[in-house]
């Protein structure tokens, strides 16, 4: 981790040098991985970057990708206590349709999983995976190669 | 432009008093300057007032509102089955956006505001990717350099963000 302070110091200007309108259309004009370097630049940009608003249109106005996602491992480890067991690996694929060829889009490794008692292990959704603090999400969108959770 | 049509000139009024004369139909590309006439105004001799730009400024929106008008009103006198001459126009039109567009940053930026504050949606776009293809690739820190913007968060936002994504910081500021 390192240390900002004397940067800080450094950089005078006070006021913001665009207006946030402006910020905002850059934004939508900017690959998601870059939308999220600039977040950090300043803490208005860094929720402007959070609006959902913008994540909407964001995704809306970049070229989408149609893609099919798969499971492409998924096993489990030792088992723990019999209520929560552990899953090692856990890996989706994709395929984008048009330019034909795969990626690996999400992985977790050694991601304690909580999943309703009813459910098999195999029919775990894809989509309500619980982490070990138990706080749900959910695959929102894709752009660029970025996937929303 | 067809024959028997009257030509309609106006005139804008930079805020340091420079006046530039176009046609109509070239600053109706601006809303500013639509709503204007819309209301009966601006076609006097005094002109239509530009408040916040200079004439530096509006010297080089003027010059984009009269080549994209010429564009326009070339392609809508065009064939319309000709289809290949209707891409290589755009083409043309492309490229010449690009090097219109390709200025240091605080031209670029009083053009941005200025486009923005008249309205002319295809300017405030080109100046936008502009901007965002300058911020391509750049770490939080060398944009906060390059705009001069303050890095403001706070130790506690700091903390929560590091929290939240502990890879941040090092990767991106």
């Amino acid at each position: 981790m390192e240390e900002n302070g004397g940067e800080e110091l450094a950089l005078a200007t006070s006021a913001p040098y665009m207006c946030l309108d402006m910020v905002y259309e850059i934004f939508l004009r900017l690959p998601a991985a870059d939308v999220h370097r600039c977040r950090f630049v300043c803490s208005q940009w860094y929720a402007l970057a959070a609006e959902e608003h913008l994540i909407v249109t964001h995704r809306q106005r970049r070229s989408p990708m149609s893609m099919v996602f798969y499971r492409r491992n998924f096993f489990v480890g030792p088992l723990g206590p019999e209520e929560n067991p552990s899953i090692d690996r856990f890996d989706i694929q994709a395929v984008n349709l048009v330019a034909r060829d795969s990626r690996h889009v999400l992985g977790f490794v050694d991601v304690d999983v909580v999943y309703p008692e009813e459910v098999g292990f195999g029919e775990l959704d894809l989509y309500t995976l619980v982490d070990p603090e138990q706080v749900m999400f959910r695959i929102e969108g894709s752009c660029d190669g970025i996937l929303g959770l | 432009m067809a024959a028997g049509k009257p030509v309609v000139m106006v005139t804008l009024v930079s805020s340091d008093g420079q006046s530039f004369q176009l046609l109509e139909e070239a600053a109706l590309l601006s809303a500013m300057v639509r709503d204007t006439i819309q209301i009966g105004q601006g076609r006097g001799p005094a002109g239509i007032p530009i408040r916040n730009i200079t004439g530096q400024t509006l010297s080089m929106v003027v010059v984009y509102c009269n080549k994209h008008y010429t564009a326009a009103a070339a392609a809508d006198g065009d064939d319309a089955a000709d289809e290949e001459k209707k891409v290589a126009n755009k083409k043309q039109l492309r490229e010449w956006d690009e090097q219109f567009i390709n200025l240091e940053q605080d031209k670029l930026y009083d053009i941005l505001v200025a486009a923005n504050n008249l309205g002319i949606d295809g300017l405030v776009d080109l100046c936008c990717w502009r901007f965002a293809d300058m911020m391509k690739g750049k770490s939080a820190s060398e944009i906060r350099v390059k705009l001069g913007i303050r890095d403001d968060f706070t130790s506690e936002q700091r903390a929560q963000i590091e929290k939240d994504s502990p890879w941040v910081w090092s990767r991106t500021t």
